[in-house]
């Protein structure tokens, strides 16, 4: 089910957990309007037909439990000054279990209150021995803040409602990047509860943690928030950094318990588990009341049957988004990447613009804003004088941004639990609230189009992690031997192959000079400070800056990560913030700065890169049970070469090209793992190339063939599209296809070639999505050709191989022969090709 | 004929010599000789590594504290000084020496084993005369004056001031400059006056089993008598700290006690702020100490030095890091000397380069005002006009604190008459015309020359602009 999530209500500020409060004419208003826009949008003529799912889900009373009686009595005050006179049922299951010293993973909706589930048993602990030591985790700097200011208030509660005898004065303070070096020794010394983030605790707190003596010999409590985001690289580092926290606490002599919280994913118990390397009670009814639900999904209409071709979805987007922000709705709009947000924000902001009176506020957001334009923003939501707000995924996590009525989903964001994530944006505990789901013409969200309930009823994805994964275990190893020298008896986390493994790492180390063995323990002997090197969230760590030239000002707006600069920053970008226009003059790559003017353009810039994979070792030959009998499909460590090429410049509404430019920038190499299928000559041969079929053809069929994998690669292993690379080459990896730009025709394959599908983890070491897809090849095959023999497109569609003018007449046909002498069967044939 | 290690004998306990030609110091390649528990590395997974790339990026950094060229530490020449001949030598350790013999290290620097409970460590004491001379210093010059206290070095008894008699001067050599609990400490100097002489202990580490026993004999020898070091309250006693915190399950909580910390280097910025560019313990030497170093290990290059006699187990390298961290504790102790001086006498003809108004500024740090205005006062009565104006614009603070309205006001309107329009002290001056002596056409008149020289417009101006608004209405209302 797709729950409200408004994050608001997870605040125990903000609104009281009183039962069945009487519903205000100001929630009926609000709620009138989103009924209202809902008939519209279904009475569209323009949209006719074209509304593929509408769910309804009903309003859910809350489930009490009392307050346990053995909590310390200075809470019950406070809780009840908050309102709060029972618990919801999941509140006390996670106090139960708690207070029975079980490490606690709570699953519920982010509406639900989650927030008590793991502040009361620390303070109820903290209270009764004002010694004891919490560490709260959470993903984002943000989200500290956020907890900081209200865990201090229900301390200060419980503090001010007992007299003055019992009273022990709580403290709770966050340690971070932001944390003035002048307070970061009262931090370390006096606060009761220290919030930070993965990263800080990996760089910063355990690398020194004989600093931080006093809350590593006391801590009781690790809280982990908002777990389902540690997935993937993020997630195998954090899970390593655990490792290393609770070797510290081992020497310290503490041993903490873990309470996390997480949005609903299919996996929570055996993801913790894997995490945290300990066993888990996962606490996942909901007792929280929740308001009516509404969930919309449109497939824009068909414009041209010839070609296949939908109107665009971010038009269809526009046009929801209008209706509710029109109607004064408070919307939060989502778009897939950075540019689709700025063209958002620009296309809703001109909505409004002939009107100069009391133009309702409309926002961007995303990543690279700077901190204060975000708090500003988030303010802005809180307090409704932001009226609508267009969001990257950004704002997928728990920051507190207040009410909102309406959410439109620009696109699948990829998997089932964003969309869960996205759409809970919208939805209060009273009050009815929409969700409208957008698709686009790929493959991916066509086949939503056709299985809606894929997305309504199927269970959100597993998250996955790999913490052994050679390269993360090795960059944390070194942090460990850094931390504590490592015991020649001690095994760095519970699941390394076999010790000798882990003693054969050491012995590299210590051959490159980083450890010393001696006296039965590895000693860190490098003159450095390992944990500099390692970022947990990505490959590299250090950020470009964005700086405004206009009216030599010289100012900096944004900052951008290392590998969105090569598709954001090149010399000729029109770079937008807050949809304003800003032209790329000058790229310093070494300096890591990018000069930008103001503009006003007609036209976005649109990056074009290719990658090209190098394989650097072949782990698995097969794939095991089910062998595809005509093509072999292996799995190993490679190398990719990624180069941006050139950018296209785009107008705005029309999307017409205007033109082509060069990006001249250094390649991003790094290592990962892939999957890769190779199609033997004898196939090429039997479907008749070069003498029926032309190797252009060719070409274009297995074009299509990889979009069509690549879809479904996702689906299958139910990950984002944009955590796995797709690239086409020849099996000795030296040819690839690429991008052309106009006038410079792409390099030709070798006349006689075998060619080879590569589908990679993005992401440097890999994060196990290549390795899980290797087994499935065989699945894979059969749902292409599944997908191409129920597509209704006579030669190609965005649907299923691409469009016909990327890829051409023949490539739906030949990809279906292709699927079926690899499956070896008799090739099957498309009727109309 | 005297063989060769007699010769670094007789020079290490005699602490002069004959002047040897400076050995450059180098890190030699050396075989992995020492290397004890190896293990073995399945060769596939040793490809995958390899193939990964993952130690390139640990490998040790490229030096990144280069020391500044010799004439860019030296504000343009004001004073005419010269840096002094030196008059102090060591020795220059040989760059050859015996290997894989664990006594060959302790040979060159005159070493011997000590032993604690916890196991032994290489430790050297050296007894140093106080009539020995340390660059232009007396090593007894320091006994002549203490040294005050800032509030926060004064410990929990509240120590208001060091005699030299009193402190242990200390000084660590590090396997890294990063710190954080894998940085060692694995050579410690420590230094104290007992009676006629200053006694200069090493604690150095073998390998890291000896760690224990090293911070424990230092721990009993230091005891909780209070410290002096250079950059030691943020970078050498932290580190320590951790150390014993480290091994504390074997040695029991250790040195950990707070104490009285004196650290000479932000003194050093202080009373040296404009003269020198650079406040390294080595630019102090030269320039206040008057001692030339030669041949020195730079201090970037000390952890590697470790690293290879761990490998090696050949102390030709290292042993230069002895006479580094003796040089830097004997100075502190000289540094000391000339800084107790100084804060003694500030109004005497101040030695040695130190800058009058960082002077003053330290005694006020020292909560001693009187001192502070003297030194001020003395140098603006030597020094030429152009010189004086930051030292009257402190003195005009000083006075105008002290509730001296005339003498603030003679020095604010030094300053204003100086060649630059400097807005802070016609501000002073109206302020003190208009609040304190109530003389409103002549805070008019000052406040109507500063806007002379103000651009319309910007903030500065408008400031002005609405005090001469404001003052006009006090003179019409008088």
């Amino acid at each position: 089910m797709i729950g409200p999530n408004d994050p608001t209500q997870d605040r125990l500020t903000q609104e009281r957990q009183a039962p069945s409060r009487p519903t205000s004419s100001n929630e009926d208003a609000r709620a009138s309007r989103v009924h209202a826009v809902l008939d519209e949008i279904v009475h569209d003529p323009g949209l006719q037909g074209c509304v593929v799912a509408h769910r309804v889900l009903p309003a859910e009373d809350a489930k009490y439990a009392p307050i346990p009686d053995g909590l310390d009595p200075r809470l019950t005050p406070a809780l009840a000054e908050r309102g709060i006179e029972q618990l919801y049922t999941h509140q006390r299951a996670a106090y139960d279990h708690v207070a029975a010293r079980k490490h606690t993973v709570v699953v519920t909706p982010t509406a639900s209150g989650k927030t008590l589930c793991y502040n009361l048993p620390v303070l109820d602990a903290l209270l009764n021995d004002p010694g004891a030591r919490a560490l709260y985790l959470f993903p984002t700097k943000a989200l500290s803040r956020d907890q900081s200011a209200e865990l201090t208030a229900l301390m200060q509660a419980t503090t001010q409602k007992s007299p003055a005898e019992m009273g022990v004065a709580l403290g709770a303070a966050v340690y971070d990047g932001d944390t003035p070096p002048s307070e970061r020794r009262v931090v370390r010394d006096r606060a009761h509860v220290v919030l930070s983030n993965p990263d800080m605790l990996h760089s910063a707190i355990l690398p020194h943690h004989a600093r931080w003596m006093r809350l590593f010999e006391n801590l009781k409590y690790v809280v982990i928030d908002e777990l389902h985001t540690y997935r993937g690289v993020f997630g195998s580092h954090l899970a390593n950094v655990l490792r290393r926290l609770r070797r510290v606490c081992r020497f310290h002599g503490s041993d903490p318990i873990f309470i996390c919280s997480s949005a609903t994913i299919a996996n929570a118990k055996d993801f913790a588990e894997r995490l945290l390397e300990l066993p888990v009670e996962v606490v996942e009814e909901n007792g929280a009341p929740l308001g009516e639900r509404h969930f919309l999904m449109i497939n824009p209409p068909i414009t041209n049957h010839a070609l296949g071709l939908r109107a665009s979805y971010l038009g269809v987007a526009r046009r929801v988004a209008s209706k509710f922000l029109k109607s004064m709705v408070h919307t939060i709009v989502f778009c897939g990447s950075r540019t689709t947000t700025e063209v958002m924000t620009k296309y809703l902001k001109d909505l409004f613009r002939p009107r100069v009176d009391r133009v309702p506020r409309i926002v961007g957001y995303r990543g690279g804003y700077l901190p204060r334009e975000r708090r500003s923003i988030e303010t802005g939501l809180r307090d409704g004088s932001i009226l609508g707000v267009v969001s990257t995924n950004a704002l997928e996590l728990g920051i507190d941004i207040g009410a909102l009525d309406a959410c439109v989903i620009a696109g699948y964001p990829g998997t089932v639990a964003s969309t869960r994530q996205q759409a809970g944006r919208a939805g209060r505990r009273q009050g009815a609230s929409a969700g409208v789901l957008i698709l686009r013409s790929h493959p991916l969200d066509q086949y939503l189009a056709d299985h809606p309930e894929f997305l309504l009823e199927a269970s959100p994805e597993s998250a996955q992690i790999n913490p052994d994964n050679l390269q993360i275990l090795v960059s944390h190893l070194k942090c460990a031997a850094f931390e504590l020298p490592i015991e020649d008896e001690e095994t760095f986390g519970t699941s390394i192959d076999s010790h000798e493994d882990q003693e054969g790492l050491l012995g590299y180390l210590e051959e490159h000079g980083v450890v010393r063995h001696t006296g039965g323990r590895w000693h860190w002997s490098a003159d450095s400070y390992p944990a500099t090197d390692i970022s947990l969230r990505s490959v590299t760590s250090t950020n470009f800056v964005v700086v405004d030239t206009t009216k030599n000002q010289n100012d900096v707006i944004a900052e951008v990560d290392y590998s969105w600069a090569f598709t954001t920053l090149y010399e000729g970008a029109i770079y937008m913030l807050q949809s304003e226009q800003y032209h790329v003059d000058k790229l310093d790559w070494d300096r890591r700065k990018a000069f930008v003017r103001k503009v006003e353009s007609e036209y976005y810039t649109d990056a074009m890169s290719y990658a090209k994979v190098k394989v650097l070792q072949i782990l698995r030959e097969r794939a095991s049970a089910r062998p595809i009998p005509a093509a072999g499909a292996q799995y190993g460590e490679v190398e990719v070469i990624r180069k941006a090429i050139g950018y296209k410049k785009i107008k705005f509404y029309t999307q017409e090209n205007l033109g082509w430019g060069d990006i001249l920038l250094p390649e991003d190499i790094y290592h990962t793992q892939s999957s890769w299928i190779t199609i033997p000559e004898p196939v090429i041969e039997a479907l008749g190339v070069p003498a029926r079929v032309p190797q252009s053809d060719l070409i274009d069929a297995l074009h299509g063939l990889s979009n069509l994998l690549h879809g479904l690669a996702s689906l299958l292993l139910m990950c984002d599209g944009r955590d796995m690379g797709v690239v086409i080459g020849d099996q000795r990896q030296e040819w690839f296809l690429q991008p052309s730009m106009p006038g410079q025709p792409g390099e030709k394959p070798p006349e006689r070639f075998e060619p080879t599908i590569f589908l990679y983890d993005q992401y440097s070491g890999g994060i196990g999505l290549a390795e899980a897809l290797h087994p499935l090849f065989p699945e894979l095959l059969e749902g292409a050709r599944e997908r191409l023999l129920s597509c209704a497109c006579p030669s190609g569609c965005p649907s299923c191989v691409g469009p016909e003018l990327e890829v051409g007449t023949r490539a739906k046909g030949l990809a279906l022969e292709l699927v079926g002498l690899l499956l070896a069967e008799a090739p099957a044939t498309v009727g109309s090709s | 004929m005297e063989s060769k290690a007699d010769r670094i004998r007789r020079v290490l306990s005699d602490g002069a010599a004959a002047p040897l030609a400076p050995a450059q110091p180098r890190l030699r390649e050396v075989s992995p000789s020492r290397e004890l528990e190896r293990a073995t590395i399945d060769p596939e997974l040793r490809k995958r590594l390899d193939a990964l790339g993952l130690v390139a990026a640990t490998q040790v950094a490229p030096p990144v504290r280069h020391r500044l060229p010799d004439e860019e530490e030296l504000a343009p020449p004001r004073h005419g000084l010269k840096p002094p001949v030196l008059d102090f030598d060591w020795i220059a350790v040989p760059d050859a020496g015996p290997r894989d013999d664990p006594t060959a290290l302790a040979e060159l620097v005159g070493a011997a084993e000590r032993t604690t409970p916890h196991g032994s460590f290489l430790f050297v004491e050296r007894r140093f005369d106080l009539s020995h001379t340390h660059g232009r210093i007396v090593l007894r010059d320091a006994l002549d004056h203490p040294v005050s206290l800032k509030r926060r070095e004064r410990g929990p008894c509240g120590r208001t001031a060091l005699q030299a008699a009193d402190p242990v001067f200390i000084d660590t050599e590090t396997s890294g400059l990063a710190g954080g609990t894998g940085t060692v400490a694995f050579l410690v100097g420590a230094g104290w006056v007992e009676g006629e002489q200053f006694v200069l202990r090493q604690y150095y580490m073998r390998d890291y089993p000896e760690e224990a026993a090293l911070l424990h004999a230092l721990d009993e020898d230091i005891g909780d008598r209070p410290l002096v070091s250079f950059n030691g309250r943020s970078f050498d006693w932290p580190l320590l700290t951790t150390r014993w915190q480290m091994n504390r399950a074997h040695i029991g909580a250790g040195g950990t006690a707070p104490r009285a910390h004196l650290d000479l280097l932000p003194s050093a910025r202080r009373l040296w702020s404009s003269t020198l560019h650079s406040h390294s313990l080595a630019t102090l030497e030269r320039h206040v100490i008057g001692l030339e170093r030669g041949a020195d290990l730079p201090g970037w290059m000390i952890p590697s030095a470790w690293f290879d006699y761990l490998r090696s187990g050949w102390g030709g390298t290292i042993a230069h890091a002895f006479r580094h961290n003796e040089i830097d504790v004997v100075s502190m102790l000289a540094l000391f000397a000339r800084v107790g001086a100084i804060l003694e006498e500030p109004a005497g003809g101040v030695e040695a380069h130190a800058d009058r108004v960082g002077t003053a500024k330290l005694l006020l740090d020292l909560d001693d005002a009187p001192r502070a205005r003297a030194c001020l006062e003395a140098g603006v009565e030597h020094a030429n006009s152009e010189d004086v104006r930051p030292l009257r614009r402190l003195l005009g603070h000083l006075c105008r604190r002290d509730g001296e309205w005339d003498a603030a006001l003679t020095h604010w309107k030094h300053v204003a008459r100086g060649s630059a329009f400097d807005a802070e002290a016609y501000e002073q001056v109206a302020k003190l015309y208009e609040h304190r002596l109530r003389d409103f056409a002549a805070a008019l008149r000052w406040t109507e020359a500063a806007l002379e020289h103000l651009v319309e417009g910007t903030r500065l101006y408008e400031a002005f602009a609405h005090r001469a608004t404001r003052v006009r209405g006090k003179l019409a209302r008088s």
